[in-house]
């Protein structure tokens, strides 16, 4: 093997791509070739120089950041546009489906008993989507007691045969993210109820599910501007 | 944003788009970071890449290898000029002292660390001289280590045409690398 023949070579000797026959020759010409060896040399430093480069550290909440934003710029973008057209089981499947964005404590422009307008939403029938409710807290909740009420023809994933959820949590100030994995059996349109409570006050959100078939097109509609 | 329902595993819908990418951020970042050349712009780059990806969860939660997945997109994000910076050209300077050959007589001297330090810096600036394609090229097989089959697959360019560009982006790399000798200190000491 000559000099430049192993020039021509070098890359591939480095990432372990020569075949045993070329490797063989390679080394063999290396060990009689010093001015091979210091090419070789050189190719070598500028390789573990290129990976010693630093990289420095994300900000702290790099990741928290940036998976709710992703999050967030989708949902103002829905609301913008205030409704989705088009789906197939596939789009629908993916696609998220951000429901009202109930409010606590009670807002002052609700109804007395602390109600949401009725909102509603498409669903595919046999498929499991989430349904998102983002509630914005004005601030740090603690211990507020969550129930959902489901139609006869839906239930949520994970809890077969469970027409009702009720749990204690807490709520972070500003928005804070329900997901829903709903899955409707059956074509009946229903009521989805969610109430939160706390202190003595209760938010109720009445969402409308109607169940749609996967093969038919139709709209999603979403409600057309967040409440404040 | 919290997500306050416990749910259990048992739910058998599509895995959590957080579930899904997060283990790959640091990796993305990294990559980011090496293409952008800076930190602000790399976490932009990898925000715009979730923004985009979010509302496709279910065709992400049906990827089989994710991670070269999100770093192909990542780096037609950058390559398609969303978070390109102007770089300006700089003239070759004609110079027969190799970088390398300097860096080697500087490491005889007792202060080694800050020549390693100086070397490092030296090959950050000539990095961040290189162009889009030579830079995330560069990243990618020789920093990273992903193959060139794999690059192949991932960036949909033909293995001779890679080898190629990865070959010119490490002789420019070399260019750039011999045009600061004459500019750091103590170089021909």
């Amino acid at each position: 093997m000559t000099c430049n023949e192993l020039h021509d070579l070098l890359d591939d000797y480095l990432d372990g791509e020569l075949p045993q026959a070329q490797r063989t020759a390679f080394e063999r010409h290396l060990d009689g070739c010093a001015a091979c060896r210091r090419q070789l040399s050189r190719e070598q430093a500028l390789r573990a120089d290129l990976k010693a480069m630093p990289v420095p550290a994300p900000s702290a909440d790099f990741a928290e950041r940036v998976l709710r934003q992703a999050v967030e710029s989708n949902v103002d973008h829905h609301h913008r546009h205030g409704f989705v057209t088009g789906f197939g089981s596939a789009l629908v499947a993916g696609l998220a489906l951000w429901v009202v964005v109930g409010l606590f404590p009670v807002p002052q422009d609700t109804a007395p008993s602390g109600q949401a307008p009725l909102q509603t939403v498409s669903i595919a029938l046999n498929e499991t989507q989430d349904v998102k409710l983002v509630f914005n807290a004005e601030r740090v909740v603690l211990g507020a007691r969550i129930s959902i009420e489901l139609p006869d023809n839906v239930a949520i994933a994970g809890y077969p045969g469970r027409k009702r959820l009720e749990w204690q949590t807490d709520l972070a100030k500003g928005s804070n993210l329900l997901r829903l994995p709903v899955i409707a059996t059956g074509t009946d349109a229903g009521q989805l109820v969610a109430h939160i409570e706390h202190d003595n006050k209760v938010t109720t959100l009445k969402i409308q599910l109607d169940v749609q078939k996967p093969d038919l097109t139709g709209t999603v509609r979403l409600p057309a501007q967040r409440m404040a | 944003m919290r997500n306050i329902l416990p749910f259990t595993a048992r739910r058998k819908a599509l895995p959590d788009f957080e579930t899904l990418v997060r283990p790959h951020l640091n990796h993305l970042y990294r990559l980011a970071y090496r293409f952008c050349g800076h930190r602000q712009d790399a976490e932009d780059l990898v925000q715009d890449l979730l923004i985009k990806l979010y509302p496709r969860h279910a065709e992400v939660a049906r990827v089989e290898k994710l991670r070269p997945w999100l770093v192909t997109t990542l780096y037609r994000m950058f390559i398609d000029g969303t978070r390109r910076k102007a770089r300006s050209r700089l003239e070759l300077i004609d110079d027969e002292t190799s970088f390398y050959d300097s860096v080697a007589s500087s490491d005889d001297r007792p202060e080694q660390s800050l020549a390693r330090e100086q070397r490092i810096e030296r090959m950050q600036q000539a990095f961040e001289r290189l162009s889009d394609d030579h830079r995330t090229l560069l990243t990618l097989h020789d920093i990273e280590g992903y193959r060139l089959v794999e690059l192949e697959e991932m960036l949909d360019i033909p293995l001779g045409t890679l080898k190629s560009r990865v070959h010119r982006a490490r002789a420019r790399m070399r260019q750039l690398l011999d045009e600061t000798v004459d500019a750091s200190p103590g170089a021909h000491e």
